[in-house]
């Protein structure tokens, strides 16, 4: 390694083939020689200065990606919840709504029956009242009537409190494997 | 790119001629002393550059005592803070700049202080009222509106500076900054990890590393004539981890840790990436971890700072030798102008050089004084490839981490934090749940539209259940009615 003896930087050849084309002068010889060292310098310092801020830059990446992935996750996140719970609440609360509204449309049946039989006991009461029928055939009408309102009620309510979904309106239950009593289902649910 | 190709880095730097030292052992610094102006006299230069054939080192040079922390000499000849060159604008005090502390003037301050602070603020501005209100009274005027509102103006600073923060002492354009320091000297790259049994005193913890303990590379022992052997590269590479350890230069785990705790980003991790993160996620960092991203971005372009202000410490005086080596090849033997042993530089040469005069009365031959020339120029180019190499080593330890790095993004699976796969599954993953949420939105106005349905329904609903409710009670009334009568 002469390098380590040389009191002169090393000169590549286009230098030495410059000096050597005439009579080079002091200045010539001085300016070529720190002209080599600082070529030397500043190409060694910036090579290792520009690859530190390279791997540096690269970690400002790395650190932005990880940042964009962080981002797309929480985002993913918040639309999974938007597809589960909003659309969810939307179809529940429109299943509550038609099913209320068919209970009052079940109720709504019953009165206008019962509205039926009272304007029939209105008519019955008048045609007792001027002697066409007899008291006993009106009642024996009445009762009947009673007896008719009774088994509706008592049919619509039965239906609705055992046979019919909670959440489905029209959907019924058909023996106990449909409603889900049956144990064998419930073994097979858990 | 850290400097430009088209200039010489030395150059740069500041050598100031003024204050010139009485003597090397004087107590005022002056640039100079570090980077002797091509051009200066013998008589100046050589009692800064060696005594009794010694050279002095540049941490002799650069004592606590003539550079105190104090000191604002800027390293640089002309700062330029927009300069593309990282390392220039780096050392122009730009580029990476240290973080404003909110209630720190250096160190923490108390709400009490800034109270105090407030407080004399206003007192000032009432003194500046009074002054105001004596000055309609006539004699000096001008001088007590003047003092009043410099001590307002004064005051008002120090209380701002107080509450709303400041920027914190990190002006990279002071030298004394760049530097590094211990508890008692300025640290020297070369003196410090190439020579005798110097170690590498670790920055911001207690543990130091070995250097190289080349003995030879002392000045006083060296003889540069035989038994020179190179460093190898593997010392160099052992010296490139060891000034990694002791954290002079950023290692791979500074910047992405690979295992433990700082594996995992979050705010508890002081890498890089981890920082780096938590600002771009808008996290408030804290004073500790500001610190830490300053002090991460920076550590190695102080290094390179630091290197070159050593560099060029041996580079202006290896370049003072080679103008008066030229000047002495080039005297003649006689005649006007002539090579003369008793000229008092030659005398000076051969004090500081410790010349051994081989002519008549051991007088000092030309060959003699271009051989003791000769002889501390190449210690000097000794050292100077020595530090150029260094630099290659650090350029090849970083070549590998580089590829490290860049292997992690480029080809690290999607479970690799960071990496460019880990971000196309995160967006694919979005992008699949952005279809349903599109999906969604567009149900979404025929879900409320049948909502609405069957919330108008219900609401007729009750008014046929009311209007039915009402004819049955009017039924059963005409029931009574008829009955009773």
């Amino acid at each position: 390694m002469a390098q380590y003896n040389a009191a002169f930087p090393a000169v590549d050849a286009t230098t030495i083939a410059s000096l050597s084309a005439g009579t080079p002068g002091v200045s010539d010889l001085t300016s070529s020689l720190q002209s080599e060292d600082t070529t030397s310098l500043i190409s060694n310092l910036n090579a290792a200065e520009a690859i530190s801020q390279q791997t540096n830059v690269y970690a400002h990446t790395l650190g932005t990606n990880a940042s964009l992935s962080a981002i797309a996750q929480d985002l993913t996140e918040a639309n999974n919840a938007v597809n589960t719970g909003a659309s969810g609440t939307y179809t529940r609360q429109s299943e509550i709504n038609e099913w209320q509204a068919q209970n009052k449309m079940d109720t709504l049946f019953f009165l206008q029956v019962l509205f039926l039989a009272l304007t029939l006991t209105v008519v019955l009461v008048y045609l007792r009242q001027i002697g066409i029928i007899p008291n006993s055939v009106m009642w024996m009408l009445v009762g009947f009537m009673v007896l008719i309102l009774a088994g509706i009620l008592w049919n619509r309510a039965s239906y609705t409190n055992v046979s019919r979904d909670p959440r489905y309106w029209n959907r019924r239950y058909i023996g106990l494997t449909d409603s889900g009593l049956s144990a064998k289902v419930q073994c097979s649910n858990s | 790119m850290a400097l430009d190709t088209g200039s010489v880095p030395c150059d740069l730097l500041n050598n100031a001629t003024s204050p010139i030292p009485a003597s090397f052992s004087g107590t005022t610094f002056s640039f100079e002393d570090v980077w002797i102006p091509a051009g200066t006299s013998v008589s100046t230069a050589l009692p800064l550059i060696i005594i009794t054939g010694t050279l002095k080192k540049f941490s002799e040079v650069l004592t606590t005592t003539r550079l105190p922390s104090t000191n604002t000499g800027k390293m640089i000849g002309n700062t330029d803070t927009s300069s593309k060159f990282r390392l220039i604008s780096f050392i122009s005090d730009g580029g990476v700049s240290m973080p404003v502390v909110t209630g720190q003037t250096g160190t923490a301050q108390t709400a009490a202080t800034r109270a105090a602070a407030l407080t004399s603020a206003l007192t000032a501005q009432a003194a500046a009222a009074a002054a105001v209100t004596a000055a309609a009274a006539g004699a000096g005027v001008t001088a007590a509106l003047t003092t009043a509102k410099d001590n307002a103006d004064a005051a008002v600073a120090t209380a701002r500076a107080a509450v709303a923060g400041r920027k914190i002492d990190a002006d990279n354009s002071k030298l004394c900054r760049i530097l590094y320091t211990n508890s008692t000297k300025y640290l020297s790259i070369v003196d410090d990890l190439f020579v005798g049994n110097a170690q590498i005193t670790a920055l911001n913890a207690g543990t130091n590393f070995s250097g190289l303990g080349k003995g030879r590379y002392t000045f006083s022992g060296d003889t540069g004539g035989t038994g020179f052997t190179a460093i190898t590269d593997n010392e160099l590479t052992t010296l490139v981890d060891n000034l990694q350890n002791a954290k002079y230069l950023l290692q791979e785990n500074d910047l992405y840790p690979t295992s433990g705790a700082q594996a995992n980003p979050g705010s508890s991790s002081t890498a890089l990436i981890s920082l780096f993160q938590l600002v771009a996620q808008g996290t408030d960092l804290t004073n500790d971890q500001q610190t830490s991203l300053y002090e991460l971005q920076t550590r190695n372009l102080r290094f390179f700072a630091a290197f070159l202000a050593e560099y060029c410490f041996y580079r202006t005086r290896y370049d003072w030798f080679l103008v008066q080596f030229f000047k002495y090849y080039t005297k003649p033997i006689t005649g006007t102008g002539a090579y003369s042993s008793s000229d008092a530089d030659v005398v000076s040469f051969k004090t500081a050089l410790s010349i051994t005069g081989t002519g008549t009365g051991a007088a000092v031959t030309q060959a003699d004084l271009l051989q003791g020339i000769a002889l501390q120029m190449a210690t000097l180019n000794t050292r100077m490839v020595d530090m150029k190499r260094l630099l290659n080593a650090i350029n090849q330890k970083y070549q590998t981490i580089f590829k490290n790095v860049q292997e992690r993004i480029n080809s690290g699976g999607p479970s690799i934090i960071g990496s460019n796969q880990n971000v196309v599954a995160a967006t694919q993953a979005l992008s699949s749940s952005a279809e349903s949420a599109e999906k969604y939105l567009s149900d979404a106005e025929f879900r409320k539209g049948i909502m609405d349905y069957t919330s108008e329904k219900n609401r007729y609903s009750n008014i046929l259940l009311s209007f039915y409710a009402f004819l049955n009670i009017a039924a059963l009334a005409a029931i009574f009615q008829l009955a009773r009568s």
